[in-house]
């Protein structure tokens, strides 16, 4: 059908104090896309968008290669969707679920789904009423993973899990990548699940995308580097070097753009460098959107 | 529109909200059984049978759209594979087929009671004044279809049940129907012919409107 | 992170786990097992083949690259690594090469205790 598992270009959308703007996102099939943004960026509202919840003010959403939200009925057949403000029936079992789940897709595997229940450790003659927290969200994703679907769109799908339940999620989500037909996008406020099984990045920030790239690229483009500068000396102003902190004669230059010339750059104008460090994805979007924010505000 | 997920929408709802069904299903049956000690009883079951009547008006579009929507569930329900006309047609459906059986078998109950005590002139004006939670209960699923509101959706039904003594007011003032009641024999005069015909206006007007405003919902969570 | 892998991969063909010729795990085999990305374990891949330890063959995964001083090999490109690594370490540290070179000539003399322990 496409080359891609969902297309979003030049996407807008516009509420009273909030709105999207021009998002153009790809996933392309086969990769995981981690998305990751503060709170109110947006990152709910563009998938949304993606599953035709919303409609979008603006641009074009493709969905497994379909027209969103016009065929989003024919799209959601191979997409499972499962959000952090999504409930399941308080008066109705985890058992009622998955048959109910069953009857609708023809992929159930439920081989799959009875493995899924004792890994997440769930009791499916429960009703969802007395399910914790933690286990409502495992609930939801085991309805969503058993189905096997093409796409999986989930929307802060690690919050609120403790760190057994959260590893038993990333591992199940490694397990999608084993065929290279499925793909997923995560968006995750966990910076570090998103770090170590995303293929793609995308970091959305006051409504707008603004990063996206591969995972590798990402870490390796950014750097710190600490320096002890010499009395008098001022730091030039190099290239790429999108962030400089200095106290006394200690700076530290946050780079997105890291080449080997860079500290030979600092070193030859008689700065000595002590580190070249590798950033985290966290610091990696923290800087980002910082520096982001000081270019809209300027 | 995909039948196969419309029914098993239908079906889920029908799951889920059994126990309440059930519950005025039986009230309405007591209520009738009741008139059937005659005297004060015959007045007491059919006013009983009438507020029955009204629980199923306010019951059906609370549960099935106004929590689904309160308690989140709402997302689950779209993320499966149908469009936001489906989940119209699956909700209006069912509000619709589970109201008319119960108002018809409750209503029926009670009017067919009357003509076997021999009071059938009553039945005109039985069936204007049970069309009453019949016109009130499309309201309140328009306004929670379409506002998507629980204030709202509350605001109507107030609105509603305070009407309702207002109507029987004005009924009672009109010319000619007090005479008609004591007859054995229905007699259907104008007053009532157009009054039944009003409400009947007023319930499809409601929900095409329904169907209408839903289908240029541009945020349909 | 990927480094790991890299190194995982060049210390399981050391010890001899991977033979040469044998075939490695798919990229996407080893990335589920590792609850890492895909990407990731391409690049390890890429790097790895770069340096002669795999090849890749269009279409049939990767093998342990047929190379009879591959273990040799790779311990020397270890030992380079760690030698490079102590350098560097050693001048943030503020070391001068003597202080240096006797650190290094302490962890030579407590090795070889050891070594004398296993006979």
């Amino acid at each position: 059908m496409s080359e891609f598992a969902a297309q979003l270009a030049g996407v807008g959308k516009d509420y009273r104090f909030f709105s999207l703007q021009d998002v153009s996102l790809v996933i392309p099939v086969g990769q995981i896309m981690g998305f990751i943004g503060p709170n109110g960026a947006g990152k709910s509202t563009t998938i949304r968008i993606l599953m035709g919840l919303v409609h979008q003010d603006r641009g074009e959403v493709r969905l497994l290669g379909r027209q969103m939200p016009a065929a989003q009925a024919l799209a959601k057949q191979d997409v499972g969707f499962a959000s952090e403000d999504m409930r399941l029936y308080d008066a109705a079992t985890l058992d009622w679920h998955m048959r109910f789940v069953q009857s609708i897709y023809a992929s159930w595997d439920s081989a799959y789904a009875q493995t899924l229940i004792k890994r997440f450790d769930l009791r499916p003659e429960q009703r969802m009423k007395s399910f914790s927290r933690g286990q409502r969200v495992k609930a939801t994703l085991l309805l969503v993973l058993a189905r096997r679907p093409k796409l999986l769109v989930l929307d802060e799908p690690t919050t609120g899990l403790d760190p057994v339940a959260r590893h038993e999620v990333i591992r199940e989500l490694s397990d999608v990548m084993l065929d290279d037909h499925r793909s997923v996008l995560f968006s995750s406020h966990n910076t570090q699940d998103v770090e170590q099984i995303s293929d793609q990045i995308t970091f959305i920030d006051r409504g707008r995308i603004i990063d996206c790239r591969d995972k590798e690229a990402f870490l390796e483009r950014w750097r710190r580097i600490r320096m002890e500068l010499p009395a008098d000396l001022a730091l030039p102003v190099l290239p790429g070097v999108v962030d400089v902190k200095q106290s006394g004669r200690l700076a530290v230059a946050t780079t997105n753009a890291f080449d080997a010339r860079l500290p030979n750059a600092y070193e030859a104008a008689g700065i000595r460098v002590h580190a070249v460090e590798n950033m985290t994805l966290e610091e990696i979007f923290v800087t980002n959107v910082m520096c982001s924010r000081e270019e809209v505000n300027a | 529109m995909n039948a196969m997920l419309v029914r098993r929408l239908i079906a889920k709802d029908l799951y889920l909200h059994r126990v309440p069904l059930l519950l005025i299903a039986g009230g309405g049956g007591l209520s009738i059984a009741t008139m059937y000690a005659g005297g004060i009883a015959g007045l007491l079951g059919t006013i009983s049978a009438f507020i029955v009547l009204i629980f199923l008006s306010i019951v059906l579009p609370m549960q099935t759209v106004v929590s689904e929507r309160k308690e989140r569930n709402l997302p689950f329900v779209m993320s499966l594979p149908i469009s936001p006309a489906d989940y119209t047609v699956a909700k209006v459906a069912f509000n619709v087929s589970a109201f008319v059986a119960l108002w018809l078998a409750i209503a029926a109950g009670v009017l067919g009671t009357f003509s076997l005590a021999n009071s059938g002139g009553v039945i005109p004006l039985g069936i204007a004044v049970a069309l009453f939670p019949f016109v009130s209960f499309c309201l309140q699923l328009a306004v929670a279809l379409i506002i998507e509101s629980e204030l709202w959706s509350i605001v109507t039904m107030a609105t509603c049940n305070v009407s309702y003594s207002f109507a029987w007011v004005l009924l009672s003032r009109i010319p000619g129907i007090r005479d008609e009641l004591r007859g054995a024999v229905p007699i259907w005069n104008q007053t009532v012919v157009s009054l039944v015909s009003i409400e009947v206006t007023v319930i499809v007007a409601a929900l095409a409107l329904t169907f209408f405003f839903q289908s240029r919902k541009t945020n349909f969570i | 992170m990927y480094l790991q892998i890299i190194e995982q991969v060049r210390q399981r063909i050391a010890v001899g786990d991977w033979r040469p010729g044998e075939s490695l795990p798919s990229i996407r085999q080893l990335a589920a097992d590792l609850q890492v990305s895909v990407i990731t374990v391409k690049r390890a891949y890429l790097e790895l083949e770069r340096d002669g330890v795999i090849a890749t063959q269009q279409g049939k995964g990767s093998i342990v690259a047929a190379n009879a001083h591959l273990r040799s090999r790779i311990h020397d490109q270890e030992l380079a690594a760690h030698l490079t690594q102590a350098a560097r370490i050693g001048s943030l540290l503020g070391l001068s090469p003597r202080d240096l070179q006797s650190r290094l000539r302490a962890a030579i003399d407590q090795q070889a205790d050891v070594d004398k322990e296993r006979t």
